[in-house]
């Protein structure tokens, strides 16, 4: 009822291939629930005692993410064989048209940015159920932030993010030079009561929902840089 | 001539899109609780959308001014569908009076991985916003056209299908003041 239109439940009848994908995704997505609260505690811990030395798999040296990094270019970005393109002009007049339809419907902005939030969050876990169909379950968090910054950013945006960093201890800061919502908006850094902000929210829900999908619930907030460039902390 | 300027503009997947479009719909039958006033939104929202999106459509088609009502047809099912889409629509019934015609969406982005529930169908018009795309670009090239949707897939109907009627021509006026 309160979700008339259903999720990301595309029939398997369009294309023959898409089939054997089918039951694998839904393992690979029980098992991640299953897996959550463990991973929801570590995040947590790492929350609550930011300072103190961690005790888990954040003590990673740089060396083997790299490698990691590397792995994870090397394999094919798994679209979905059904995928289809539109133009990006469509989608972004649609974009304005839905930011500005949530930001009147609510008279308080916080409301309104709770509502892009929460837009997000369904949009993101949705996008990345089919986006992960063949991609194992991740073991580590910085594995599913590498997804979330080079499949799932580019399949959004046709490219990746520009720039991870981490403190290890559970907090990525991913930048994006050139954020594509934000490319066509006349944006001046300097006043003060116009900001664009409403269209970022949105895409910080998008972070929010794809992470929560891989069983690790997150805080993202961003910060707006010059010349369209945005920044996205999360913990 | 459609595929050739799809293949011009940059494009993205189109999941983005459909699934945003969902939360969307979703949130307006939230808000409103009566589809009515669901289905009369969504068309404002395509209205306004539709004044800015004729300018691209200008700009990257080198489509000129058409002949007769018509032929805007042909060029909205075949150009304007196959651009923004990705998808292109099919003309029919048209009247002899050439004020008035069918468009016949087989295939339609918007409405990948959506099934209306059983409470929704043949009240809730999914699309609409496409109703109101037409008009608003079509405003803005003269024309004043009523544009209701017919059939809708997601309502068990074989195919979705946009009537669109030419009210009137507006004239070319020039604005007061200017010489």
């Amino acid at each position: 009822m309160s979700d008339p239109l259903g999720g990301t439940n595309r029939s398997s009848t369009s294309v023959p291939n898409a089939t054997p994908n089918v039951v694998p995704n839904i393992a690979i997505s029980s098992i991640s629930a299953q897996n959550s609260p463990i991973n929801n505690n570590y995040i947590t811990d790492q929350v609550k005692t930011p300072t103190s030395s961690t005790s888990g798999g954040t003590t990673l040296p740089t060396s083997t993410s790299n490698t990691n990094l590397g792995s994870l270019v090397s394999t094919a970005i798994p679209h979905a064989p059904a995928s289809r393109s539109i133009a990006i002009s469509c989608f972004e007049f649609f974009y304005i048209e839905m930011v500005d339809y949530l930001m009147k419907s609510c008279q308080d902005k916080v409301k309104a940015y709770k509502k892009l939030d929460k837009l997000g969050f369904k949009v993101g876990n949705r996008l990345v159920e089919r986006l992960s169909i063949e991609t194992p379950l991740f073991t580590e968090l910085l594995e599913a932030v590498k997804f979330i910054c080079k499949v799932f950013w580019f399949a959004l945006f046709k490219k990746s993010i520009d720039n991870l960093r981490t403190n290890h201890k559970g907090v990525f800061v991913l930048s994006d030079k050139q954020f594509q919502w934000l490319q066509h908006l006349s944006y001046d850094p300097n006043s003060t009561n116009k900001d664009c902000t409403e269209y970022i929210q949105f895409a910080c829900g998008l972070i929010k929902g794809a992470m929560s999908n891989f069983g690790y619930k997150c805080t993202v907030t961003f910060e707006l840089l010059q010349n369209h460039a945005c920044m996205y902390k999360f913990y | 001539m459609g595929t050739d300027v799809f293949n011009k503009v940059e494009k993205i997947n189109s999941e983005l899109f459909t699934l945003t479009y969902g939360a969307l719909v979703t949130q307006l039958i939230k808000d409103y609780e009566d589809i009515e006033q669901v289905n009369i939104k969504l068309e404002q929202m395509g209205y306004n959308i539709g004044i800015r999106l004729i300018e691209e459509f200008l700009a990257k088609s080198n489509i000129g001014r058409c002949a007769d009502f018509m032929e805007t047809a042909e060029v909205i099912a075949k150009v304007g569908f196959k651009m923004f889409l990705g998808v292109t629509a099919t003309v029919i019934d048209q009247d002899p009076d050439k004020r008035e015609f069918h468009l016949i969406l087989d295939d339609n982005p918007l409405i990948d991985f959506v099934e209306l529930p059983e409470q929704y169908k043949h009240k809730l018009y999914y699309s609409n916003i496409l109703c109101g795309v037409i008009r608003g670009a079509l405003e803005m090239v003269q024309m004043k056209v009523k544009c209701t949707f017919m059939k809708c897939t997601l309502s068990d109907e074989t195919s979705s299908d946009i009537k669109v009627v030419l009210e009137e021509v507006l004239s070319d006026m020039i604005p007061v003041g200017y010489d």
